[in-house]
């Protein structure tokens, strides 16, 4: 295990918390720090975490109501006119329902826009698949001058948001509902466009996980090598531009992918991985993620049971993909 | 332009030709060729960004570019894209052509106006057609509760959209009615006459509006119909 990780990361009391947090601490620390920031919200103060930074900074906060092309297109104008502004919803209304907005408005226009979509993956759990977003990373990562970044946990969310507020061009960035364990710490280097190995048993293969299934993908690695199977894991949080070096690295060296994360099979981060590595190094792979269905009510981790991302099926991927290895 | 261009559309340019000429040579804005993104500029946000060729032909006439470029429409490397790219040409203040979205990118520039403190005025041109665009409405809302006195919308109710005539294909009257309950400020103007144009802008720069104002610029079709 990497040194810079959460010493108490494998203990059964590891601190939990929601990756929307980091969200909104991030803004509060920029809020003070940063006169040109502007967030944005539609109706969703709370759970997006924008409420504080709403009492705090009252002249710089606007409420666009259940509109989300709206704010998707005021939030254009005020990058055009030289703010810095944070449009603030769940993932499946924005950018799902503000996608044309983003695209024209935002992408084409190449402004400093960024946008956050809480709620994603099936972990969203009770509200069902209308609230589960899965199509997002697909969507936003297909754009030009698209940035898009999945965190981790807390640390790395509140680190991405300040990251956000100094890139250029639009950026966006997905969040989950439920608390998730704290992997980093507030020391943990990150920066985007960097994937970070999270931990390197041996180069039997190579996991390459986003967002909080980081946590399964590392507790699967632990439970491998007590099979005597040595794997990699990479915390693969920028979907574009992708740490291309990194990618490349894992491949060679160890032959074998399996990407995790809660989202689409189809369009997502493997995807990304996969167009990577079949033009520079092809290896076999193996995709843990939504297989082409919609969610549906339930815990999050009956969810993420059902649907194939638990440490079980990590941990059969990464069986199956070493069985499929060209004999070195 | 369109000849040379051999597509594009000409009648929504032809009939915005008095607003834009007295926008911009009227005295209503404020603006700087030779420093054309200068701070305290006036924006004009284009909604309707296919009738662009009569803004790319004013900004031209204007002094932001050479007029020979004005032949170069919709050509290959031109920065007289079809429909308006942001900051393409000097002057050229957003990316439009998907009706509904300029009306948001105007609220955007009118907040951070606002914000700022700053004096400069924010101009949306919109076409009638695009009123049936959810998004639209949306934007007419925020701006209503926010009494957004440095926005104008200038909307050209000439009354055709693609299909044929606005209400038949989506009935849209009572436009005055509905914008006004969605707290604006409407006056009907002949979009055609110049002085009308000049002092109703001008009119609102100098704060008499208390409220967001939009013009409606009455093309021969509607003066004929009324």
């Amino acid at each position: 295990m990497t040194k810079f990780l959460n010493p108490k990361i494998f203990d059964k009391d590891v601190e939990q918390v929601p990756t929307r947090n980091g969200y909104g601490d991030g803004l509060l620390e920029l809020g003070a720090r940063v006169g040109e920031i502007v967030v944005l919200t539609g109706d969703l103060k709370e759970s997006t975490r924008v409420e504080e930074f709403a009492k705090r900074f009252p002249e710089r906060f606007i409420e666009c109501g259940v509109a989300e092309q709206n704010m998707m297109g005021i939030a254009a104008g005020l990058a055009s006119a030289g703010k810095i502004p944070f449009v603030s919803s769940y993932a499946v209304f924005s950018p799902g329902r503000s996608w044309d907005q983003l695209r024209v408005s935002v992408c084409y226009s190449n402004l400093n826009v960024n946008i956050v979509g809480a709620h994603t993956g099936v972990s969203v759990g009770p509200d069902g698949a209308t609230h589960q977003a899965l199509e997002d990373i697909a969507i936003t990562r297909v754009l030009p001058n698209m940035t898009v970044v999945v965190p981790c946990d807390y640390w790395e969310t509140k680190k991405a948001t300040l990251a956000a507020a100094s890139r250029l061009g639009p950026y966006y960035s997905r969040f989950t509902r439920e608390k998730t364990p704290v992997m980093t710490t507030e020391e943990t280097p990150f920066e985007i466009g960097k994937a970070a190995v999270f931990a390197d048993y041996g180069d039997d293969a190579a996991i390459l996980a986003c967002g909080p299934l980081v946590y399964q993908s590392l507790v699967a690695a632990k439970e491998l090598e007590k099979e005597g199977i040595k794997v990699r894991v990479i915390n693969n949080h920028t979907i574009k531009p992708m740490d291309v070096t990194t990618v490349m690295k894992a491949a060679r060296d160890c032959g074998a992918i399996v990407t995790v994360e809660e989202h689409q099979v189809m369009g997502g981060m493997g995807s990304a991985v996969a167009e990577i590595l079949v033009k520079n190094y092809p290896v076999p792979m193996e995709f843990i993620g939504m297989p082409d269905a919609f969610g549906e009510s339930g815990q999050p981790e009956e969810l993420l049971e059902k649907y194939g991302m638990s440490v079980r099926e990590i941990k059969e991927a990464v069986r199956n993909v070493i069985l499929r290895k060209r004999p070195s | 332009m369109l000849l040379e261009a051999g597509s594009g559309h000409s009648a929504g340019p032809l009939g915005m030709a008095d607003v834009f000429t007295a926008l911009y040579f009227g005295g209503v804005l404020n603006y700087d060729p030779k420093d054309p993104w200068k701070k305290d500029r006036d924006r004009v946000i284009l909604s309707n960004g296919h009738i662009c060729p009569v803004w790319y032909a004013t900004l031209a006439h204007a002094g932001f570019f050479p007029h020979e470029q004005l032949v170069t429409l919709r050509k290959l490397g031109s920065g007289l894209q079809g429909h308006p790219h942001y900051r393409e040409l000097p002057g050229v203040e957003n990316t439009g052509g998907p009706l509904g979205q300029g009306s948001s990118q105007a609220i955007g520039h009118a907040l951070a106006a606002r914000i700022d403190g700053a004096s400069w005025h924010t101009y949306c041109l919109m076409s009638d057609g695009e009123l049936d665009e959810g998004q639209t409405w949306e934007a007419i809302m925020l701006a209503g509760k926010n009494n957004l006195h440095n926005l104008t919308a200038i909307v050209d109710r000439n009354n055709i959209q693609i299909d044929g005539f606005t209400e038949d294909i989506m009935p849209l009257e009572n436009l005055v009615d509905k914008w006004t309950a969605f707290n604006w400020s409407v006056i009907e103007i002949n979009g055609h006459n110049i002085p009308e144009i000049w002092i109703l802008c001008n009119g609102n720069r100098s704060g008499m509006a208390s409220r967001p104002r939009r013009m409606k610029p009455k093309t021969r079709y509607i003066s004929c119909a009324r």
